[in-house]
């Protein structure tokens, strides 16, 4: 365990440090955001929108950046959980300096891409092949995807009455396109016996305490062979922040994150459901609560469900960074996501829910990215108003006016509401 | 024993992490509340999590809250926290993180779905890195 840590051998923030900024500014440079659009229809030309919103203050919260990330939003320090400003969403790509990351073991390794293995094994699998990352780049077919990942908790502070655990905003999540191969394919090298019912993953991070159960997640075998679902070792091009789990993830497209191991240097085939206190007991939720579709059968009970897809959802992101709406400079705009059954619509309504009307889809980077969406503003009279805005996907899911009450505070999918006074 | 390796731990994982350079804010890592229950706090509890994980549940930090949290600590995550101690430690989060204390210290005591942009337009300038 304490392999990957060491001394000043393993010391990799400053070279990361320096892949972070180039490959930053490459990326500011792409312009992945919507052109800016005149509002000459708005009715409102050069007319401040100032928001009123509140602002989610729950501790000690502080713009903190570490090693390779700009500031963003600290909410623990030790392990660290950080969570990315709304201002980044204006990309459908987030940049990976900006890309939150949640830790349950404060444990982080730093692991050394030449000395790293990826163990594979298991009681259901025939052969137990080790793999080194030059191996993973060389003996596989290169897959790309861009996705979501997305805590099971984002915006859990939003609940009301509050829920225990990290009070998240909105930025528990980011969309990326990721690159590296399919876990079924790395799979077909060990085989799989018939017997196989789960994939388990296993990482090289670490709790401090001995009794403190590892961070061990599985997946049901139909969609750990789905052939979207990827061992990733790059991010937007570069490679994956060691925040962000160099050097190697799972990426489980459609589902949330805490099935997208970071620093994952161990996949099981296994015979029997995996019990652990991370599968058996947390990440789970009421069953029927919600409309989810993609199903964990081998981990259900009568009464819950581990969480598993992404709840559809959305957010207005063209809020200035002191709060206020400006009509005078752009568009109203923002994203939609869901778990890849497609969006297909984003609405607006500014009589709180009275009347709606449709937003236009931007570029569409596949099914389980960020959807932009923008629209312009309609003639408002000069008071305050509440802008709220929802989505529906292809499957007939739709967002909820107020978020689902859960025990755990998982899958906060309510309409996204600004509240924007209009001056004359 | 089991607090001896803790402790080895966590200083094998500061030291790897360089942890002047690239913690900026470590060297001031919110301290936890002055008062009786510090210590064993700082021995139980802030060998494995910053007092962070205390602050942002302050604004509904209830005794039921603390002793379930406490009770969550010691049995799925084996805090080595005896029952005595584990009243102790709800009696200090109690006194010093309840709701009444949170709304004195915060610059907000409520949160709406209409929030937007957290931590940038409350509780005065974001500091910065």
């Amino acid at each position: 365990m304490l392999a990957c840590l060491g001394g000043p051998k393993n010391f990799l923030w400053r070279k990361v440090m320096t892949l972070s900024r180039r490959d930053l500014t490459t990326r500011l440079l792409a312009g992945m955001t919507w052109p800016a659009v005149a509002a000459t229809a708005t009715g409102l030309p050069r007319k401040l929108l100032a928001a009123t919103q509140q602002s989610l203050v729950t501790g000690r919260e502080a713009l903190v950046a570490l090693p390779g990330k700009v500031a963003l939003r600290r909410l623990t320090e030790r392990p660290p959980n950080f969570e990315t400003p709304l201002e980044y969403f204006r990309s459908v790509l987030t940049p990976n300096e900006a890309f939150f990351f949640r830790y349950h073991h404060a444990v982080i390794p730093l692991v050394v891409a030449e000395d790293f293995r990826l163990e594979i094994g298991g009681p259901a699998a025939e052969r137990t092949p080790s793999l080194s990352l030059a191996d993973l780049r060389g003996d596989f077919p290169v897959t790309e995807i861009v996705a979501v990942c997305q805590c099971s908790g984002n915006r859990r502070g939003l609940f009301d009455p509050p829920v225990a655990g990290l009070q998240w905003g909105h930025g528990a999540m980011g969309n990326a396109r990721w690159r590296g191969v399919r876990l079924a394919a790395v799979l077909q090298r060990a085989g799989l016996r018939p017997n196989a019912v789960e994939i388990s993953f296993d990482a090289a991070d670490a709790p401090l305490l001995e009794g403190t159960p590892d961070f061990i997640k599985s997946l049901p075998l139909v969609k750990a062979l789905h052939p979207d679902t990827l061992l990733a070792y790059e991010m937007n091009g570069a490679p994956l922040p060691v925040l962000n789990g160099f050097p190697l993830r799972v990426v489980v497209p459609g589902w949330t994150a805490t099935y997208w191991l970071k620093h994952v240097n161990r996949i099981s085939a296994l015979d029997a459901n995996e019990k652990n206190f991370w599968m058996a007991s947390a990440y789970r939720m009421p069953r029927q609560l919600f409309p989810l579709i993609a199903r964990f059968p081998g981990q259900e009970t009568v009464e819950r469900t581990p969480v598993t897809e992404i709840a559809i959802n959305s957010l207005i992101t063209s809020i200035e960074r002191d709060g206020a709406l400006q009509a005078s400079r752009s568009a109203l705009s923002g994203i939609a996501w869901d778990s890849g059954r497609g969006i297909d619509r984003v609405e607006l309504s500014f009589d709180r829910g009275g009347s709606w009307r449709l937003c236009e889809l931007g570029e569409d980077l596949g099914p389980y990215s960020f959807r932009p969406w923008r629209s312009d503003w309609p003639a408002l009279a000069a008071e305050v108003h509440e802008v709220w805005v929802r989505a529906a996907n292809k499957a007939g899911q739709s967002q909820v006016e107020t978020p689902i009450p859960n025990p755990s505070g998982y899958q906060h999918n309510a309409y996204h509401r600004v509240k924007v006074q209009v001056r004359t | 024993m089991k607090r001896a390796t803790a402790a080895v731990f966590l200083r094998s994982f500061l030291i790897a992490l360089g942890l002047s350079s690239i913690v900026p804010r470590a060297a001031a890592e919110p301290e936890a509340a002055a008062g009786e229950g510090r210590e064993l706090f700082l021995a139980r509890c802030s060998v494995c999590h910053s007092i962070d994980y205390i602050e942002m549940h302050a604004r509904f930090g209830t005794r039921t809250l603390w002793k379930a949290s406490v009770a969550k600590m010691r049995n799925a995550f084996k805090a080595p926290i005896s029952d005595d101690e584990a009243r102790q430690l709800v009696d200090y989060l109690q006194r010093n993180y309840g709701p009444s204390r949170a709304q004195r210290t915060t610059a907000s005591s409520s949160i709406s779905n209409t929030s937007v942009a957290p931590g940038l337009t409350a509780g005065g300038e974001p500091r910065s890195p």
